[in-house]
């Protein structure tokens, strides 16, 4: 079990298209991923519908959490993708 | 039968054509138990097959057409019609509640659409219109239902719809289409930015079209005025094919002179500009050749907000304008609320005379916080680009002064935070009351540049309000009293040694061209699509002869008299 914080810093959020390379990133790992928003809400990684219900914008910080064999190189990765978003 | 019908002209050209009925045939939902589940899985996975199969077609068709940045779009499209949680909700209401598939899949379709457009973040909410294309075609498909075929159509085919989607553009058979006609929608719709990005003359806002015209019938769209003719006569037919060439010559000449100056016959280059809304409006500006932006009118900012815009937002916007200008001057107005633009979140009182009540810089010089923040975001986006301010609606040197102070208070907060801004940054002022046309050099020592509000001018100078049709009429910018103030304002500005353009809709009024060089304004900034038939008309003037022209118009008595002395000296060129 693993969990790692970040801020979103790019303009238009987690928005389709960063969602969807989030998503696909998320499959690659063994461990179930969720992602967590500022309010709490909480919903799985691997969703891009889900993803986009936590209406990530900029400045917001969401949280990864990894659950499995590689939760720690997933958080890892999964951050990593949500720091360095571009528009 | 021969009928006529109007809409709104959202992306120019004149055709004929023959009319296609976009229609989709109706779905049958079964909204009875079904005891078979598997069955239903079956179904609703063969409908998912079917429905990626054909987004891929899109897509690669969309990377042809538009290139492989719009083509991405549909790969997102893609991973939505493949989300896992979507699929194992719909399977749940088959194996749990017995529904059919498609019953099922409409009622989490409709689920998720409600979650996307109550977001927050206006840009996700719109993602729920791909969500509802991306359904409804997993709902077609899934209960066999034919989708209509954009892509292969017979020649000369004006498509008529209720809407056209992202994906059902993306199919359109470019080839054969000649233009679009929707139901509903404005200008900014999605059927509008399409038509106008593929150069597709388009009426959309026709409200009953489909029910006015059969499939193959005969029509002329003029995209000009927004009027269909269904079955024209053949007089009209001759008519509408000589303006569609004529059209397209003119097209075709001022395309020349995309990359030319306004520069007269005698070698004086004046600015063409255009005036913008905001940052999608930036493209228009660059593919009709103009060299700088003379109005950007920052209050769709506010009107389209349930809040204050903060300084971010204000700023991401301006950034963007002000990075794909490049090099070239952007004039931005500070928020002109109030007369006739309301917001929602502010409480603007009722006023008998909104217009010389309590609007633009006077709101903004009584909640100096609204004014910080936007002077902020303004001189934030000065560092990537060439950004001049502008205030509207000014009446004394004293707003003048009050504004330049709270820019400075401003200036100097950014310097403490280590932000980098242009430090020369220009203020100028909007000439649109006689107050400062009177006295405009004195105005002048104080500002940088004037742009003349002509709409305002025009309205103050006249006291009558543009939007009384009763008054309608009396409304004329060509009165040789509003006349006399747009001279006194340019003369003011140049004995003050600032320079001085107009932003109002008589910038792009070709008649008034002649006498507006003639007195010497700098610059002339309109409509993106005014911008090209301004530079030709500039070219083929010659000052000396302008300041003669003028010379003669102001010793005029009427309106009338003046235009007649316009036409005859354009008759003459």
């Amino acid at each position: 079990m693993a969990s790692k914080s970040v801020l979103v810093t790019n303009e238009t959020g987690l928005h389709t298209r960063p969602g969807n390379e989030f998503a696909t990133l998320a499959k690659t790992f063994d461990s179930k991923i969720e992602i967590e928003n500022e309010s709490g809400k909480r919903v799985k990684g691997t969703s891009l519908l889900k993803l986009l219900s936590l209406g990530i914008k900029k400045g917001t910080t969401v949280t990864v959490h990894a659950d499995g064999s590689d939760a720690d190189v997933a958080v890892e990765k999964l951050t990593e993708l949500l720091a360095n978003l571009r528009d | 039968m021969r009928k006529v019908i109007n809409g709104i002209d959202a992306s120019p050209g004149v055709v004929v054509g023959k009319a296609f009925l976009y229609e989709e045939i109706k779905l049958v939902i079964n909204k009875g138990k079904v005891a078979d589940s598997k069955a239903e899985e079956e179904k609703l996975l063969k409908g998912r097959t079917a429905s990626k199969e054909q987004l891929l077609v899109i897509r690669e068709m969309t990377a042809n057409k538009l290139g492989e940045g719009k083509a991405a779009i549909f790969d997102g499209h893609i991973t939505m019609l493949e989300d896992e949680d979507f699929f194992d909700d719909i399977l749940d209401l088959i194996q749990d509640d017995k529904l059919s598939a498609e019953y099922a899949l409409e009622q989490v379709l409709d689920e998720n659409c409600e979650m996307l457009a109550n977001l927050e973040d206006p840009y996700l909410r719109e993602r729920e219109a791909d969500l509802r294309d991306i359904g409804r075609r997993w709902l077609f498909n899934t209960t066999k239902t034919p989708i209509v075929d954009l892509g292969n159509l017979p020649p000369e085919t004006v498509i008529i719809a209720n809407d056209l989607t992202p994906s059902d553009t993306a199919q359109v058979d470019l080839v054969n289409t000649v233009a679009f006609v929707t139901q509903i929608g404005g200008k900014t719709a999605h059927t509008s930015i399409m038509a106008r990005s593929l150069e597709l003359p388009a009426v959309v806002g026709t409200k009953t079209i489909l029910s006015e015209v059969k499939k193959g019938e005969t029509m002329i769209v003029d995209a000009m005025t927004g009027e269909i003719i269904i079955n024209p006569t053949v007089e009209e037919i001759t008519k509408a094919l000589a303006k569609k060439a004529k059209y397209k010559a003119d097209k075709e000449e001022l395309k020349k002179l995309l990359h030319k100056t306004a520069t007269s016959k005698d070698g004086v280059t004046v600015g063409a500009w255009a005036n913008i809304g905001g940052p999608t409006d930036v493209a228009g500006v660059l593919n009709n050749g103009a060299d700088g932006i003379g109005l950007y009118r920052t209050e769709f900012l506010f009107m389209n907000s349930t809040d204050f815009p903060t300084e971010d937002e204000q700023f991401a916007a301006y950034k963007e304008v002000v990075e794909k200008m490049g090099k070239l001057p952007v004039t931005i107005r500070t928020m002109d609320i109030g007369g006739d633009k309301a917001l929602s979140y502010m409480d603007l009182p009722e006023e008998e005379n909104p217009f010389l009540g309590w609007r633009a810089l006077r709101v903004c010089l009584d909640r100096p916080e609204i004014l910080k923040t936007q002077f902020r975001a303004l001189l934030r986006a000065s560092g990537f680009g060439y950004v001049k301010i502008m205030l509207p609606m000014i009446i004394s040197i004293e707003e003048v002064r009050k504004s330049r102070e709270l820019l400075e208070v401003c200036m100097a907060e950014l310097k403490s935070e280590g932000v980098i801004f242009d430090e020369k940054v220009q203020l100028g002022i909007m000439v649109e009351t006689p107050a400062v046309a009177f006295r405009a050099k004195y105005f002048a020592k104080e500002v940088d540049f004037f742009s003349i509000g002509t709409n305002d001018l025009t309205q103050y100078t006249l006291a009558v309000d543009r939007g009384n049709e009763k008054i309608s009429a009396l409304y004329d910018s060509f009165n040789p009293g509003v006349l006399a103030a747009i001279k006194m304002a340019i003369e003011g500005a140049h004995e003050g040694g600032i320079s001085i353009s107009m932003c109002g809709e008589f910038a792009g009024d070709e008649l008034a061209t002649p006498i507006l060089f003639g007195m010497g304004l700098d610059a002339f900034s309109m409509s993106a699509i005014s911008v090209l038939g301004i530079k030709k008309t500039i070219i083929n003037l010659d000052k000396k002869e302008c300041e003669a022209l003028v010379e003669r118009v102001m010793a005029m008595s009427t309106a009338d008299e003046i235009r007649a002395e316009i036409r005859k000296f354009n008759e003459s060129l």
